[in-house]
């Protein structure tokens, strides 16, 4: 098995990996590029913890070939914040109280995020479409439609 | 996962040239929502994954000499999103906008989601509803086949090792024609198909039924027309009246396709309210009455 270049853009910093192509984008963020917040959940696609903005679309990186990404855009919860300074959507996350395990809330905040970079003022039945991608077995959802909601202004 | 070697073309030419070198060892990869999961636990072998998802010349979907083509790389997002299919061909885009979640929505390809033709697929029963038509690449050539046949045996399509699906087309629905889809699964989102319903209904000027195209899915090994049904249906007047008995004879049909299957009793009874719901989405877009899902 032949290593590949890959070369794509890293929460707005240009990045080349030379790793292995059977890794898929979620290993490769997490052992290569020290992306920890990408969570591995099913493995399968199911849960949306694994969630990552690709061109600024929310994909599964559990289904996703490292190689798959060469010349695109990547943002990870690690990229939301600028110079600690935590974005509008993490803080309601934390005012809401919509963190409790933790798990699902990289993926869910970069749904959430994905939707308000389209539609920055959703209603709440686009907030819930938008999350459906992503499980969570704590909160009951609630408070982190809530979270969504505070941070679009509704 | 197993080793292999990765290859990214960027046009057509170059991934038909690399699976004639490959053939039978190679993998094709487009959104990978289903391919990934097959390489993570180890169900496929393979020497090398020919990643096709680079060519943007598969990225499209237009209408072109009357008919509607989607190239094969069009997401269920590009499908959901397309204004001219949610305006006239609101069959598929019912189907694309309930695939999976946003992010397989986002990830997933028409032509995968095809040439997969899993059991369960999504969209293979709606394309078999508006009768469409595949188109198939190799290095040597082009061919054209009705999906029907390219579904012939069981779980295989007739898709060769160094061929790709680049298109899937159908006719453009005239104003007589109104399309419609539905699937029952276990919650909304993120679910896989139970049962799936596709109609497609034509009427001629007196409002009667002049053509019907009715699949179903997820009960046999690959979507089924149900001729029964169709053969009803042509002649009758658009109506709800109509449309009512189609909830039993899909439900007798369910019984004699899978007669011993253990789902069998509940896929028979959750036939009837696909059956009201997608009848009623016809009524809906032939502006008869009131739709809704």
């Amino acid at each position: 098995m032949d290593k590949i270049k890959i070369s794509f853009i890293l929460n707005d910093k240009p990045v080349t990996v030379e790793t292995y192509p059977n890794k898929r984008v979620v290993d490769l963020l997490r052992e290569d590029c020290e992306c920890t917040s990408v969570k591995e959940g099913c493995s399968e696609g199911e849960c949306g913890a694994c969630t990552v903005l690709v061109n600024g679309t929310p994909v599964t990186s559990c289904l996703m070939l490292a190689g798959q990404i060469e010349g695109d855009s990547i943002l990870t919860l690690e990229g939301l914040s600028k110079d600690g300074e935590l974005d509008k959507l993490q803080t309601s996350f934390v005012e809401a109280g919509a963190v409790q395990c933790g798990y699902c809330t990289p993926g869910m905040v970069l749904s959430a995020k994905a939707l308000l970079m389209k539609n920055p003022h959703p209603t709440h039945e686009e907030i819930r479409r938008a999350l459906s991608g992503n499980l969570c077995r704590c909160t009951g959802y609630t408070k982190i439609f809530k979270a969504v909601d505070m941070a679009a202004g509704n | 996962m197993k080793a292999f070697n990765f290859y990214s073309p960027r046009t057509l030419t170059e991934a038909l040239d690399l699976l004639d070198k490959c053939k039978s060892r190679a993998t094709v990869i487009a959104g990978g929502t289903d391919v990934v999961i097959e390489l993570t636990e180890r169900q496929r072998d393979t020497d090398c994954v020919i990643n096709i998802n680079k060519i943007d010349e598969l990225r499209y979907c237009k209408v072109e000499d009357g008919k509607v083509k989607i190239g094969a790389l069009t997401t269920f997002t590009d499908l959901e999103n397309n204004s001219y299919i949610r305006e006239n061909v609101k069959g598929l885009h019912s189907c694309a906008a309930h695939v999976g979640s946003p992010q397989i929505r986002n990830l997933g390809t028409i032509g995968g989601n095809v040439v997969n033709c899993s059991v369960a697929g999504d969209s293979p029963t709606t394309f078999m509803a508006l009768d469409a038509t595949v188109v198939l690449q190799s290095k040597t050539g082009k061919r054209e086949m009705k999906l029907t046949d390219f579904y012939a045996n069981c779980k295989k399509t007739q898709i060769a090792d160094n061929e790709l699906m680049t298109e899937i087309y159908f006719d453009a629905p005239a104003k007589e024609v109104a399309t419609a889809t539905m699937k029952l699964g276990k919650r909304k989102a993120l679910v896989i198909v139970v049962v799936g319903l596709a109609v497609l209904i034509e009427k001629d000027d007196a409002g009667n039924i002049s053509r019907a195209q009715v699949v179903i899915g997820g009960v046999s090994p690959k979507p089924a027309r149900l001729p029964k049904v169709e053969e009803y249906l042509v002649g009758k007047p658009v109506s709800k009246c109509t449309f009512a008995p189609c909830a039993d004879l899909l439900s007798d049909a369910v019984r004699e396709m899978i007669p011993t299957r253990a789902s069998m009793p509940y896929k028979k009874e959750g036939v009837k309210g696909v059956s009201d719901k997608t009848f009623g989405q016809i009524l809906a877009d032939f502006g008869l009455q009131e739709g809704g899902r």
